[in-house]
């Protein structure tokens, strides 16, 4: 009896993670971002190179956070090398908040916020420093997020 | 009776945008063709990049100053992007630099795109509860259902994205490939709408 529950434990899992798959990283493409960061850079020619950084990534961080035990191998790594770990998390967390603050904005942009609101008070200059003003109150959010533990 | 095929995007090197560059002919006599496709549409002052839009009509305007008697059927895009890039290709440490970033950025930021949403749903809690909902203990049996969810997810984004490495599953584009030519295309439009609007203004 007890094999047969794990076995349908087994089956949920499964479905679940293929669906989360399919979800998670459906939204990911209809946001457009890697096109925009191949055609910024000029390397459309290695997207597949970025969707494999993708897979990578998703695994990493699935282990992560779906296995507990791998929070106290983690932790004894940092125990032994804390400066690599350090500088690991410095560097992922950089390119984390990039990815975040594209993602935002896009999400934005996909529901055509700033268009909009740039139609509705007939703005037709400035819609750079807009963006601008933007980028400046996520950054002064997340500061007071984070150093103030203002919105937690 | 000249058939007119436009490209939509065409990318140059030189200066001079000439009728072969951006379009093919038919139905008409090969010497003919030859020097058709040698007149000179367009020429870019500066060796800087910039694009320009080019309708059908200035083109058969261009056509008819040589040949101006022939009938013109086009059977392509009506106004097309045309943009020259006299690039010095940029060093392969450069690039590379770029794709290695690119690579960070998404690796990094897709990892911590899925921890948010597992943190979102309390993932933890979420199995918890399952194996309460089938009256077992979590600490106390094998973690089926950890190992199928890291199956299903590692393989269903497999399946999503069509391929592993450079081994494709299906011969279809990935998703991302269909973005990116949709993303030209978008881009190529509003260059296109752009042009219309400046000129309306003028």
């Amino acid at each position: 009896m007890e094999i047969v529950k794990i076995l349908l434990l087994f089956i949920v899992g499964i479905s679940a993670g293929s669906f989360v798959s399919g979800g998670v990283f459906s939204t990911l493409i209809a946001l457009g971002l890697l096109p925009r960061f191949a055609g910024k850079t000029h390397t459309a020619g290695h997207v597949l190179r970025y969707e494999d950084a993708v897979v990578y990534g998703t695994w990493f961080a699935m282990i992560l956070t779906v296995w507990p035990i791998c929070g106290s191998i983690l932790s004894e790594l940092t125990r032994r090398l804390p400066f690599i770990v350090n500088a690991f998390f410095g560097a992922g967390g950089f390119f984390a908040g990039c990815f975040v603050g594209c993602m935002a904005l896009a999400i934005a942009e996909m529901l055509d916020g700033i268009p909009i609101f740039a139609r509705r008070i007939s703005l037709k200059k400035g819609v750079g420093v807009a963006i601008l003003g933007v980028a400046i109150g996520k950054l002064i959010g997340s500061i007071l997020y984070f150093m103030f533990g203002i919105g937690v | 009776m000249i058939y007119l095929n436009l490209q939509e995007d065409v990318k140059l090197k030189k200066q001079a945008v000439l009728l072969g560059d951006v379009a093919q002919l038919t139905g008409i006599e090969e010497q003919k063709k030859s020097k058709l496709m040698q007149l000179e549409l367009y020429k870019f002052q500066k060796e800087k990049e910039k694009c320009i839009v080019l309708g059908i009509i200035d083109i058969i305007e261009k056509i008819h100053e040589r040949y101006p008697n022939e009938v013109i059927a086009s059977i392509g895009e009506r106004d097309i992007v045309v943009s020259y890039e006299p690039k010095k290709k940029a060093p392969e440490s450069v690039n590379f630099m770029k794709i290695f970033l690119v690579c960070c950025i998404c690796f990094f930021g897709s990892a911590f795109s899925i921890m948010a949403f597992h943190n979102d749903i309390g993932i933890q809690g979420l199995m918890y509860q399952l194996y309460e909902l089938f009256g077992l203990q979590r600490e106390k049996c094998v973690p089926l259902l950890e190992i199928g969810y890291s199956l299903g997810l590692g393989g269903g984004i497999i399946l999503f994205y069509n391929h592993i490495g450079k081994r494709r599953i299906t011969k279809d584009p990935t998703p991302i490939e269909v973005e990116m030519r949709l993303y030209e295309k978008d881009v190529n439009e509003t260059i296109i709408d752009n042009a219309a609007r400046m000129n309306k203004e003028e």
